[in-house]
């Protein structure tokens, strides 16, 4: 492989060089813990909110806008879900990703038909979306009758098939359909893509509203997790999801990246965090490492030659 | 290409200092798996002084009991301590001793335990039903009794010659709110010829209190309020800069609940911060020692244990700092545990100052 493949290897794999290192690592000091059936599994069901949440901010982050509202967008599509249970039972799963696709149309609306940077938009959006669960809830969480069916989605396996099934589909969807070669095009070069008659604002509207209903789904699994809708669920999540993308090899300035490479961000976070409670670390070391292992793995994998500015 | 291959050595370099690092810190804080049993323990957060003494007490309780303890913060959010809880579990917790980041996450919690069939005892925030409910059930709760504990301020005021009093209250709709609220409505209805002048739900922060008593300073004229009841220290220390400012501190006194160290300061200088209660830091302690006895096959003696709690004033302030912040609390952990001591006729803990 000569210098410059190894380069592009780097940068198109390194959130599974960062999870085999997660592993190796963890797995050589602690096998009798770590590298159990009973663990990675539990590794993988507690990866399902999050990889969930961060695929619908893949399809922004690609199309060159990014999505802070997500964490509040979760709270309060959970905080109606729960309200719902009692009369709807394992129907209201539907609940949350309506309310989170409507909360992310109106995101997509105002930045697309107002012309206003996304990060402000949603930016905004993350505080209305949390005052209005508060609001809501009255400020105290929704509890779900102890009896209720609805456990079962955050009963695993459920959450680990939800999020493959995710991972499944919006990959091929992005992949494999004009409508995700279009969120390339506009990541890329919008204007140019304007230009060549793609309904650039028609997309961007698109991508909005399904970070948001992945944002509710993320919501309705979390709420079964919990036992309730909660008014302060969520809080910060939008870092992590953001992290777990980046990790995952796409870049926040656009154009290139994949949902698996997503799936596997969230693992190495996941696993991260779980190795470091199984080796006794303590929580506030533990946030330090998040960030390092984020840093570095751009570091690694940031292809200089290719950006001319980095701002 | 030369620039290649100095961006080749830089990714490679980066790459292994990464793992390097990885490895050797892992390798410096791994602690080897004993034969000893383990409890691990899930609180709301680890960076307020609270929680910091919480664990202090606890980690004091499990050496005195001989079991390792592993302690997770959750930062504040209901979806880590999800992860926190399971991790705990993977790490081959024998028992959990959890503090819930809200009421209602509880039962979410509990199942997680109770598929991996481990004992679970909850700490501090009760969960709305009972041990030993069939779809939830959980070995026993340990918390504060809220109601006692709002009633202990309003009677210490009251004894020093309260008859107006302004209530600070907790954020409206929470059970700890509610519950110390219905200690002060209880108090000073028991009470001849003290009025409760006004009341508001404020919420639970310095600056909280400091607008709130600002609002109610200029509602209420010199001479028409005479203390101020506070849902927790950190209310009542915004109150205290208020009151001062608006050169009253002569005229209003004030009592908390928490037992803050910024609190604890003002009331051992003899300043009109008078009173506060608190001490339930050590119910985590507490919690590990039921789990301790669950794990070696008693059950606790109550399933659900209030704690009432400790006040401390400037007569007895010397008192609590030598006993309680000075030197591990006065508690012989092991005489509280059945195991170690079959003849314990109670759990209550009780909190004073001896």
């Amino acid at each position: 492989m000569s210098v410059t493949g190894v380069g592009r290897f780097l940068s198109r794999y390194i959130a599974y060089i960062a999870l085999a290192a997660v592993i190796v690592v963890f797995g050589s000091l602690s096998p009798d813990r770590f590298l159990t059936a009973g663990n990675l599994g539990i590794v993988l069901q507690n990866t399902a909110v999050l990889c969930v949440v961060a695929i619908g901010i893949t399809f922004i982050i690609i199309g060159g806008s990014i999505d802070l509202s997500v964490g509040s967008v979760m709270a309060f599509s959970g905080a109606v879900t729960a309200s719902m249970v009692p009369s709807m039972g394992v129907w209201a799963f539907v609940i949350g990703p309506l309310v989170g696709s409507v909360l992310g149309a109106i995101n997509g609306g105002i930045f697309v038909f107002g012309r206003i940077p996304s990060f402000v938009v949603t930016l905004g959006m993350l505080s209305i979306a949390r005052g209005c669960t508060v609001i809501f809830t009255g400020g105290a969480p929704v509890p779900i009758p102890l009896t209720s069916d609805y456990y079962i989605f955050g009963t695993p396996p459920l959450p680990f098939i939800i999020a493959a099934i995710a991972v499944v589909v919006m990959g091929a969807l992005l992949h494999f359909t004009t409508y995700g070669r279009y969120i390339f095009a506009i990541g890329g070069d919008e204007e140019k893509s304007r230009i060549l008659g793609i309904p650039v604002d028609a997309v961007k509207f698109a991508m909005f509203t399904v970070s948001g209903m992945f944002a509710g789904i993320g919501g309705g699994i979390l709420t079964s997790q919990l036992g309730s809708g909660s008014p302060t669920v969520g809080s910060g999540f939008e870092l992590m999801a953001i992290s777990a993308v980046v990790i995952g090899g796409t870049p926040l300035t656009g154009g290139t990246g994949s949902i698996v490479g997503t799936a596997v961000g969230s693992l190495v976070i996941m696993a991260l965090a779980n190795g470091l409670i199984i080796m006794g670390v303590p929580t506030n070391v533990q946030t330090v490492l998040t960030g390092i292992v984020l840093i570095g793995a751009v570091m690694i994998s940031i292809r200089r030659g290719k950006l001319k500015i980095i701002k | 290409m030369p620039s290649s291959y100095v961006e080749f050595t830089r990714r490679g370099v980066m790459m292994a200092a990464m793992i390097a690092a990885g490895g050797l810190f892992s390798a410096t804080t791994f602690a080897k798996a004993e034969d000893t049993k383990t409890i691990g323990v899930s609180i709301p957060t680890l960076d307020n002084p609270f929680w910091v003494n919480a664990t202090k007490f606890a980690q004091h309780a499990a050496d005195e009991l001989g079991v390792k303890l592993i302690v997770v913060g959750a930062e504040n959010r209901e979806e880590k301590q999800l992860t926190d809880v399971q991790s705990l579990i993977a790490a081959g917790a024998n028992a959990l001793v959890v503090t819930p980041q809200s009421t209602a996450s509880a039962p979410g919690i509990i199942a997680l335990a109770r598929r991996a069939n481990l004992p679970i005892v909850i700490v501090d925030r009760y969960p709305g039903f009972a041990a030993d409910n069939p779809d939830a059930p959980y070995v026993a709760f340990v918390g504060p009794n809220d109601v006692t504990a709002g009633r202990d301020v309003a009677k210490f005021l009251i004894d020093h010659g309260a008859k107006k009093i302004v209530g600070l209250g907790g954020t409206p709709g929470s059970s700890v709110a509610e519950g110390r609220q219905k200690g002060l409505n209880d108090e000073i209805a028991a009470s001849k010829g003290v009025e409760l002048v006004q009341y508001v739900g404020a919420g639970e922060s310095e600056d909280a209190g400091y607008q709130a008593m600002q609002n109610l300073l200029a509602a209420h004229a010199p001479g028409t309020v005479d203390s101020v009841w506070c849902f927790n220290d950190g209310l009542c220390l915004g109150a205290f800069r208020a009151i001062k400012q608006a050169g009253r501190d002569s005229e209003i006194k004030l009592a908390g609940i928490d037992l803050v160290a910024q609190a604890l300061d003002l009331i051992e200088h003899n300043t009109n911060y008078t009173f506060s209660t608190g001490g339930h830091w050590l119910q985590v302690g507490f919690g590990v020692m039921i789990a301790y006895d669950v794990l070696n096959g008693h059950k606790p003696i109550s399933t659900d244990i209030r704690l009432d709690m400790l006040g401390v004033n400037s007569d007895n302030f010397a008192a609590f700092k030598k006993q309680f912040i000075d030197n591990p609390p006065p508690y012989a952990v092991k005489d509280y545990t059945i195991t170690n001591n079959p003849e314990t006729k109670s759990q209550t803990f009780p909190l004073q100052t001896k």
